[in-house]
């Protein structure tokens, strides 16, 4: 099987979703963090080399490790509200130990898994603001002035046009992906294997001078930007 | 131990204490290349680039006594956070040698997850069951 791991409310994940379907991928199923928290049973298990992991949901569906082939991931935040009625010590420990688990089964599902967690991220690393700036310089891609202090709020409200672009695979989709010349295009590959993600969204923020300034970086890309490219471009993945 | 090493070794060193925050300051800017900035202590200056390495053994700084028991928008507990981001974000991108970046350091939130990056460098690692069926579990007690 081939799943959707995304919100409900995650509308670019629902996009793609139907596109997948649309294009024959099945069985293909959504499965939102609050189905996988609040499971029935759980079982993750480490033996003989090998991961397995199956999970028994609360509307009857079973996520058995064994038959996942592929899995587009969309989920970075876990429900924690179940905690709430523990004191916070224990509230704090419980959170952090629900993380760990689902990073470690989410991980270790086979399969092409778009983007797999990292540790510092269910959706694949999380870097700040700072760490995409610099790791696009690194890339050699123009960035836009970047300054943070203890005196001030970091905040981001260019007041130059912004544009979103998907990179999946190291190559680059959207509309606005007119904007990239072959160096351009060739430096966002190099961001993309410097992230080690393969899914990623580049903000851009376009300066006086018409060029485009990389803002920042999301592991949850506004995937319609990329268009039936993009879906054709994970069906290939996929199937 | 750090310090009494860097004494021997004649190094330059500054001590950072988390729970003085009220007198420090940080900025920094990525410019090209370049991280420029400065690091404020006490009333004694330092540039960033004049660091070549970094011992990091903060805690989180919610948890210091200054601002655990703050109201969350409290300027002290805002600032002492926007301080310690500024010191994170510029600890994990400074050229300088870090001993730990967070980076590092993330896997060791999730046992589990680090043991599939230690079976992945070809360690052996034990049988491992994590479940929330108490079944499950008496049968994983019995057989180990």
């Amino acid at each position: 099987m081939y799943c959707v791991f995304c919100r409900s409310e995650d509308l670019p994940a629902q996009w793609a979703y139907r596109g997948l379907k649309q294009r024959g991928l099945a069985p293909l199923e959504i499965f939102t963090p609050e189905a996988l928290v609040y499971n029935r049973r759980l079982e993750h298990r480490f033996q003989a080399g090998e991961t397995i992991t199956r999970i028994e949901l609360a509307d009857g569906r079973v996520l058995d490790s064994d038959r996942v082939r592929g899995v587009l991931n969309r989920i970075n935040f876990l429900p924690v509200e179940h905690f709430n009625v523990a004191g916070l010590d224990d509230r704090a420990y419980a959170v952090q130990e629900q993380q760990a688990i689902f990073l470690s089964w989410m991980y270790a599902l086979p399969g092409e898994v778009i983007n797999r967690p990292g540790a510092r991220g269910l959706c694949g690393d999380h870097r700040s603001a700072a760490e995409w700036v610099w790791l696009a310089t690194q890339a050699g891609l123009p960035v836009l002035p970047f300054h943070q202090s203890d005196e001030q709020p970091l905040e981001f409200t260019p007041t130059n046009p912004t544009f979103q672009l998907v990179v999946f695979d190291s190559e680059v989709y959207g509309a606005s992906a007119h904007w990239c010349q072959a160096d351009l295009r060739n430096s966002i590959g190099r961001l993309a294997e410097l992230s080690r993600l393969r899914l990623i969204g580049l903000d851009f923020s376009i300066s006086s001078a018409g060029e485009p300034l990389v803002m920042s970086a999301t592991t949850l890309p506004d995937l319609r930007l990329g268009g039936e490219i993009l879906l054709d471009a994970l069906i290939a993945v996929f199937a | 131990m750090v310090a009494s090493a860097l004494d021997d070794m004649d190094a330059p060193y500054l001590v950072f204490n988390q729970r003085r925050f009220a007198d420090a300051h940080l900025e920094f800017s990525i410019q090209g290349e370049l991280i420029i900035g400065r690091l404020c202590v006490q009333g004694r200056e330092f540039p960033l680039d004049a660091f070549a390495g970094v011992y990091n053994r903060m805690i989180d700084d919610q948890a210091l006594p200054e601002v655990r028991n703050l109201p969350p928008d409290h300027p002290d507990r805002l600032r002492c956070h926007r301080l310690h981001d500024a010191l994170l974000q510029w600890i994990e991108i400074t050229p300088a040698r870090v001993i730990n970046r967070m980076a590092a350091m993330a896997s060791n939130g999730s046992k589990p997850y680090q043991m599939q990056l230690i079976r992945q460098h070809g360690f052996a690692t034990p049988e491992t069951l994590i479940t929330n069926d108490p079944e499950l579990a008496r049968q994983f007690y019995r057989q180990h």
